[in-house]
């Protein structure tokens, strides 16, 4: 998913689940954000690197993939992009190596659905604003895992649209990030094929470009882990579903429901709306169109402007504030929220005796384990 | 790429360069350096992609490939080390036979990469019919078994030429968020 469902939907389903104007859009700007905290930008605003949501492509490029390289790169990616929807997945005469990939596939509904969204319970409104984001992309980056691997993220030639005439349309993927995706001609752009199993080429849906990113986009494909067994991907009917959960999760963080319960959605809070949502989310256009499309439904529910998302909005005030009072700000209590995630999801990763994320802290002790001293706690 | 494979190619290409010019100077040191450094580099290639075609390929779309592979480099990789007593123009013939299949499983590669969109096919599939070519002349002048090594020797450079430039070569990255 990108602006369009992380910062324009989000700020729609806040509003819906009962949020005003002014807490739907730090909820919005925290979950668009996720997709921006990488290194780069924390090296910048002096903040502690260890609570990076992302990677940039530059960041990507220095990384090396030996195992500590694919545990910084999966503790990010699976905790933020490629949430797991099974860490005890079962699958017949497979040894530990391939499971320990397999479990790290994406999808929504599992445990760490719930988990995420428990975590941000009585936090901040930037914790809601992270768990709305892990939560939307569950249902887009579905059949991917957040880790670099060839037997699990490729998919070859057999890859078709299907149109929405019901006709099927082969897509043709090309490789340069100059030229913009073209879906009325079926051209997008998608990583480069890589034998190397660790390629960082193999991460995420790379392969399958930004496909699982529209809402319009309707496709089957060979997923490289489902023996041979064709996959079909609607997405106009889960970004619906990942819509109405988001309004379902955050009713729950506002005390409307005493638990959370995976596989639930909102249906009373968009009556009257689900045609417009519905003919947003099946419109064929990238990101900008949708965005504006968004935008408009946002301010007709709140009758308030959405301002266009601004990465740079809270930066000052993160850099200019004194070192205890750094906690306090805006982007203090995002880099809380981020850590308590990232934290979370590692821990539940080691814990079902997968290194793939690394070692994990031990919340009762406090004690930090490897990974979370060479990231740095310190500011 | 990543770094580790820059550098395992950048070795490979740069320890290939003395080896030819070697070969080329003292054909008769030349020769087992050769089988031995042919042998080693085969059997390692050929366990590595059989292990990770039992521990992950084999479950994945595709995978067998690697089983085929591996099998045939691993078994190459064994009969190579079995020459070492046998006159030079049999392990002449046989370099050039493994030349030609390099050449040829070259050729195959940059046209499944080039189905699956890979970068930098064109410059794999020109490294492929070089090969061939090469081991084509050294067939022609087999009988100037001089000739013909000088010619294998010329293609032994090209080659780590080659993988010196493509682990030089900047990756392009399309990374999807």
């Amino acid at each position: 998913m990108q602006k369009d469902f992380h910062y324009y939907a989000t700020y729609c389903a806040a509003f819906l689940a009962g949020y005003d104007h002014e807490d739907s859009l730090a909820i919005a700007y925290s979950a668009q954000f996720v997709d921006d905290c990488s290194r780069s930008v924390l090296r910048r605003l002096k903040a502690p690197l260890n609570v990076a949501s992302t990677q940039l492509n530059l960041e990507l490029m220095e990384i090396t993939t030996d195992i500590l390289g694919i545990q910084d790169i999966t503790r990010i990616w699976a905790s933020f992009h490629f949430l797991p929807r099974d860490l005890y997945a079962q699958k017949e005469g497979c040894g530990k190596l391939y499971m320990d990939k397999y479990r790290l596939i994406c999808g929504p509904n599992g445990e760490l659905v719930k988990d995420t969204v428990t975590l941000a319970k009585k936090k901040s409104l930037q914790s809601v604003g992270i768990a709305m984001h892990v939560v939307a992309d569950t249902w887009a980056h579905r059949n991917f895992a957040g880790t670099p691997s060839l037997v699990i993220n490729n998919t070859d030639a057999h890859f078709f649209e299907i149109l929405p005439d019901g006709t099927e349309r082969k897509i043709k993927f090309r490789h340069s990030l100059s030229a913009p995706d073209d879906p009325e001609n079926g051209l997008y752009t998608g990583s480069i094929y890589q034998s190397a199993e660790n390629s960082i080429m193999n991460l995420g849906h790379g392969r399958a470009g930004h496909l699982p990113d529209y809402s319009f986009c309707r496709y089957k494909y060979l997923p490289a882990w489902n023996e041979y067994r064709e996959m079909y991907k609607d997405n106009p009917s889960d970004y619906w579903n990942a819509f109405r959960q988001l309004i379902y999760a955050m009713k729950f963080l506002r005390g409307e429901y005493d638990e959370f319960h995976t596989d639930t959605y909102e249906n009373k809070a968009v009556e009257g709306f689900e045609d417009e949502i519905r003919a947003i989310l099946n419109k064929r256009q990238t990101e900008s169109g949708s965005c504006a499309d968004w935008k408009a439904f946002g301010e007709k529910l709140s009758g308030k402007e959405i301002p266009d998302y601004n990465e740079n909005t809270y930066q000052d005030e993160y850099i200019t504030a004194n070192k205890d009072e750094k906690s306090d700000t805006f982007l203090g209590k995002f880099f809380e929220g981020t850590l308590a995630q990232k934290s979370m999801v590692t821990s539940r990763i080691f814990e079902s005796g997968n290194l793939l994320a690394g070692y994990s802290v031990d919340p009762e002790t406090g004690k930090l384990i490897r990974q979370m001293v060479k990231g740095g706690l310190k500011r | 790429m990543s770094k580790g494979q820059r550098i395992r190619r950048f070795i490979a290409g740069f320890v290939e360069i003395p080896l030819a010019i070697v070969m080329m100077l003292i054909p008769k040191l030349g020769y087992p350096l050769i089988l031995i450094a042919l042998s080693l580099g085969l059997t390692l290639r050929g366990a590595r992609d059989l292990f990770y075609y039992f521990t992950l390929a084999r479950h994945m779309v595709g995978g067998r490939r690697s089983f085929y592979t591996g099998i045939l480099i691993f078994d190459l990789g064994l009969f190579t080390a079995s020459l070492t007593t046998i006159p030079h123009i049999y392990i002449l013939l046989y370099l050039i036979g493994i030349h030609a299949f390099g050449g040829l499983v070259g050729v195959l590669a940059a046209l499944e990469e080039k189905r699956h969109g890979a970068a930098h096919w064109r410059l794999k599939l020109s490294g492929g019919i070089v090969n061939i070519f090469i081991a084509l002349l050294c067939v022609i002048f087999i009988k100037s078994e001089n000739t013909a090594i000088y010619i294998y020797c010329l293609g032994m450079i090209y080659s780590g030429v080659m993988r010196m430039v493509m682990a030089c070569r900047k990756t392009a990255m399309v990374c999807i968020r």
